[in-house]
């Protein structure tokens, strides 16, 4: 293989092929993992596939049952982990957080080369943080060529171990930083994919060249913005619908002067790679938009067992319906085996039905409290005030109590989802700071957000109550018109798909006098209705508390 | 089911705790948790990438090893029988050994069985006989308890954990099985607080707190980046190179914990501590407890002579940054909020 053109994806199997567990692996998108697969086999052999509902015990290893039964002693099952250094899992955004976490540490071993299969396309799923901070690469194209086993024989022998060139360490380190990279790590294995890079291309040293490429395969999918250090920070003056146009861009970027001239081979490298969305978001100023990727996800990941913790076993005669707690049934036959043996004979371990049990499982549905809160207008400001505080009283009772919150707020033409459901007061803090208020009142749409998170919500098994603050009086349609005819007759066709979803909500009137159309939006939605004039953030949150509490009984 | 993963694979030895570019302040409270244990553990939270786990096991490698009873499972101190188990209280003659002080993972998904203990299958099934199996906690006793992602950690398992750290004892009542074994750990917990709260029962139960940031220049970044690399190519070696690092951190330690003994806080200091609490209201005497403590540790640990408000400073935040009320209408964060009461109570 000497084509010097191969894509981005040929690389990054042959740097896996050639480092091993020892550089961490990949995630890969779910369309071209068929691919990747192929070519990944062809150069390092076949990997073992497993599925992203795998549990615990089958990373860890468990008590193998037909053995255990057959030999009369406990006989345990190795465990993937133990088994295996390299893992292709399918539909890695799946994966259990215990799981990911006993992932990521035997990432951090160097004992497992991982490779996760991804659905890239939607926003809210996405691999774990904790996994995919420690793979270098992400993968969303096809492996145009494959690495021999013999080209990857080569390229191991050929690895450096050498001190690498402290210049490229330094141009490296310099270029993550200016495009906003938050860990070092990343440098780490852009160090690493940098040797590889070398000894694939069948180099002593490692040339610039190697480090570019090394630098786009790991670096580039992580940058935040570019290297614009000025505007980072600044709230953008520009309307995001009229991103300045590239030129102006590269004016800008020439006159921040971010990096040293000679660490841009990199940065070149670098920005050839990054997604289109990247460069128009670091135009504009708004560098963020991967964090608040991540953390949406890391807030949107569901912990394990949640829907029903175990709080120990039961004796079951039948197990219709049941599953077998293994571990607890041999305990509870065990004691009973020198007599068992005696009157059976046979050294056979003998399990009766007295002897199985079956996991007690306590159901827990946990609650999402979605405030939709009417930002318009000349009040707006006092309601907002009002409904952020009652947002952080919420949450900053749902540690006891498990529950999240998330909040919608419409205002002028449209909808907002500015908190996804979430249990973290800091970033509810963070993402209530900057709330504005003022303009129309677009409640169709303002409905409509919040039916769609309280559908997500229901969706991944939690039970949702949606709280609308407002007067009831939608003055703009879902268009974005104004047009108060239309606004209602809208404003009513949302309400009814609560209504016949039957999701649990609450209509909190905060104007000064209780307005009939907020009373006859509430009937509408089947919805209790709360007229609050003057409601402080704890008066709101009393009844939301409330309603919480007994959704998550 | 308790089977090391890490089975046939060789174990590498893991990255210096000296070698850990930046991370003072993470450092320095691991440290003084193991000058004194009773300051009841560390809480490190931050953002991903900053090292917090690699940082905790380097410190389980430095940690200077401890005698213990030979062959008991909750490796008793043999000096000391009044914390030992049952067992080892009623033997007269004990044997005992040089250990490594016992730093224990509890990994998230770590069942219960795991974590308190369970029923012994093997002797269970081959000889018929009821032997507690001990768990983690177990293993953890007289040594430290890592709880990587800890606010993610399940409710069940928290309530474990809150009633050993208050009782000093694990006790396990099923499968008529009834065992008490003594289970002291200084807790170490570390996350994202992004991903969720922290019970504040839990919260309350470790001593010192930390704020975990990634440093943002290109220099530290540099030297981080050089060292790991260094590291990965040959981990023999560079653990060499930093042996000596490692001794001299080692010798200080024990020679911190022996002169915490005779360390006195003269009464202004365990006022100024006494007022910085009131006039932050935390609640409960933990806080205050904790300020004490560390400002010793700390004192002992740089062989001050005696404790000053100097020390006092210094502990404030790590102490009482966890402690302090939430209020939710006030955006001020504790950070500063202890900063502005240490002005006005020590005038420093």
């Amino acid at each position: 293989m000497t084509d010097p053109d191969i894509t981005d994806a040929t690389w990054v199997v042959g740097l896996l092929a050639v480092w091993g567990p020892k550089l961490g692996g990949v995630v890969v998108a779910q369309d071209v993992a068929d691919d990747f697969n192929i070519a990944l086999t062809k150069a390092s052999g076949a990997i073992r596939t497993v599925s992203s509902s795998l549990n615990v015990e089958a990373l860890t290893g468990t008590i193998d049952l037909a053995a255990t039964l057959a030999l009369g002693k406990p006989v345990l099952t190795a465990g993937l982990l133990a088994e295996h250094s390299r893992l292709w899992v399918r539909r890695a955004e799946r994966l259990d957080t215990a799981c990911a976490s006993l992932m990521a540490q035997a990432l951090d071993d160097h004992a497992l080369m991982l490779v996760a299969v991804a659905d890239l396309q939607g926003e809210e799923d996405s691999v774990a943080p904790k996994l995919s901070e420690r793979m270098p690469f992400l993968v969303e194209t096809l492996a145009d060529q494959y690495w021999t086993s013999e080209d990857i024989a080569l390229a191991k022998k050929a690895l450096s171990h050498d001190d690498v060139d402290p210049k490229w360490v330094d141009q490296l380190c310099d270029v993550a930083l200016s495009i906003g990279i938050a860990s070092p790590r990343a440098v780490v294995q852009a160090v690493k994919a940098a040797r590889g890079v070398a000894a694939l291309k069948g180099l002593q040293t490692i040339d610039e060249s190697s480090v570019a490429l090394a630098g786009r395969l790991v670096l580039a999918h992580r940058a935040q913005h570019l290297p614009q250090p000025d505007q980072q920070e600044e709230p953008t003056q520009n309307p995001p619908e009229q991103p300045p146009e590239t030129s102006d861009m590269t004016d800008a970027q020439k006159d921040a002067e971010p990096t040293p001239a000679d660490a841009d081979f990199i940065l070149e490298a670098i920005k050839s790679a990054l997604p289109e969305g990247l460069l128009q978001f670091a135009a504009g100023g708004l560098g963020q938009r991967g964090v608040s990727r991540n953390i949406k996800n890391a807030a949107q990941r569901k912990p394990g067992g949640l829907r029903g913790r175990r709080i120990g076993n039961k004796r079951a005669s039948s197990l219709a319906g049941q599953r077998l707690d293994i571990l607890a049934t041999l305990r509870s036959a065990a004691p009973w085996q020198p007599l068992r043996r005696k009157l059976a004979g046979g050294m056979r371990m003998i399990v009766t039905r007295d002897d199985f049990r079956v996991a007690r499982i306590k159901q827990r549905t946990e609650a999402t409290a979605i405030f939709a809160v009417d930002a318009s207008g000349s009040t707006a400001f006092q309601r907002l005030a009002e409904a952020k505080g009652a947002v952080e009283t919420i949450l900053a009772e749902c540690y006891v109590r498990r529950d999240k919150v998330a909040m919608v707020a419409f205002r002028n033409r449209k909808a907002e989802v500015l908190l996804p459901p979430t249990r973290s007061l800091e970033r509810a803090k963070r993402a209530l700071a900057g709330l504005p208020g003022g303009g129309g009142t677009p409640l169709a749409s303002g409905l409509d957000e919040a039916f769609e998170l309280a559908l997500q919500v229901r969706r991944s098994g939690g039970n949702p109550i949606v709280i609308v603050l407002t007067d009831g009086k939608g003055n703009v349609t879902r268009a974005g018109e104004g047009n108060k005819a239309k606004a209602l007759e809208e404003s009513q066709a949302a309400a009814k798909m609560f209504a016949a979803e039957s999701f649990d909500a609450l209509i909190i009137d905060v104007s000064p006098e209780p307005q009939k159309s907020a009373k006859f939006l509430a009937n509408t939605m089947k919805a209790t209705y709360l007229p609050m004039p003057r409601a402080s953030a704890t008066d709101i949150a009393r009844p939301v508390r409330l309603a919480l509490k007994a959704a998550s009984a | 089911m308790h089977n090391n993963r890490a089975i046939g694979k060789v174990k590498r030895p893991v990255f210096p705790f000296s070698a850990i570019a930046g991370q003072q302040d993470l450092k320095l409270c691991l440290i003084l948790t193991a000058v004194d244990p009773l300051i009841g553990g560390l809480l490190a939270m931050g953002d991903r990438g900053t090292g917090k786990s690699t940082i905790v096991r380097a410190f389980a490698a430095l940690l200077p090893p401890v005698r213990a009873v030979k062959g008991c499972p909750y490796h008793c101190d043999p000096a000391s029988p009044q914390s030992a188990c049952d067992n080892c209280r009623s033997s007269d003659v004990l044997k005992s050994e040089t250990i490594q002080v016992p730093v224990v993972d509890l990994p998230l998904g770590a069942t219960e069985d795991r974590v308190a203990g369970a029923l012994d299958l093997e002797r269970a099934l081959s000889r018929g006989e009821k032997v507690f199996e001990p768990g983690l906690l177990a293993k953890a006793n007289r040594g430290f308890l890592y709880i990587d992602e800890v606010n993610l950690l399940e409710d069940h398992l928290v309530d474990l954990l809150l009633d050993v750290a208050a009782s000093g004892e694990n006790l396990f009542e099923r499968e008529g099985l009834s065992v008490r074994h003594p289970a002291r750990f200084v807790l170490i917990g570390s996350g994202n607080p992004e991903e969720g709260e922290l019970r504040p029962q839990l919260l309350d139960r470790f001593g010192l707190s930390v704020d975990v940031k990634t440093p943002q220049d290109v220099a530290s970044w540099v030297e981080i980046v050089k060292r790991r690399d260094s590291y990965e190519r040959d981990p023999e070696r560079f653990y060499d190179q930093w042996q000596d690092e490692e001794k001299k951190l080692r010798v200080r330690i024990v020679a911190g914990r022996t002169k915490l003994k005779e360390m006195v806080v003269p009464d202004e200091v365990q006022e100024a501590a006494a007022t910085l609490c009131i006039a932050l209201k935390t609640d409960g005497l933990r806080g205050q407890l904790t300020i004490i403590r560390a400002a010793r540790a700390l004192a002992a640990f740089e062989k001050k002579k005696t404790v000053t408000l100097a020390e006092v400073k210094r502990m404030a935040l790590p102490s009482l940054r966890h402690r302090l009320r939430r209020n939710p209408m006030d955006e001020t964060g504790s950070s500063v909020r202890i900063e502005r009461a240490i002005q006005d109570v020590l005038g420093l």
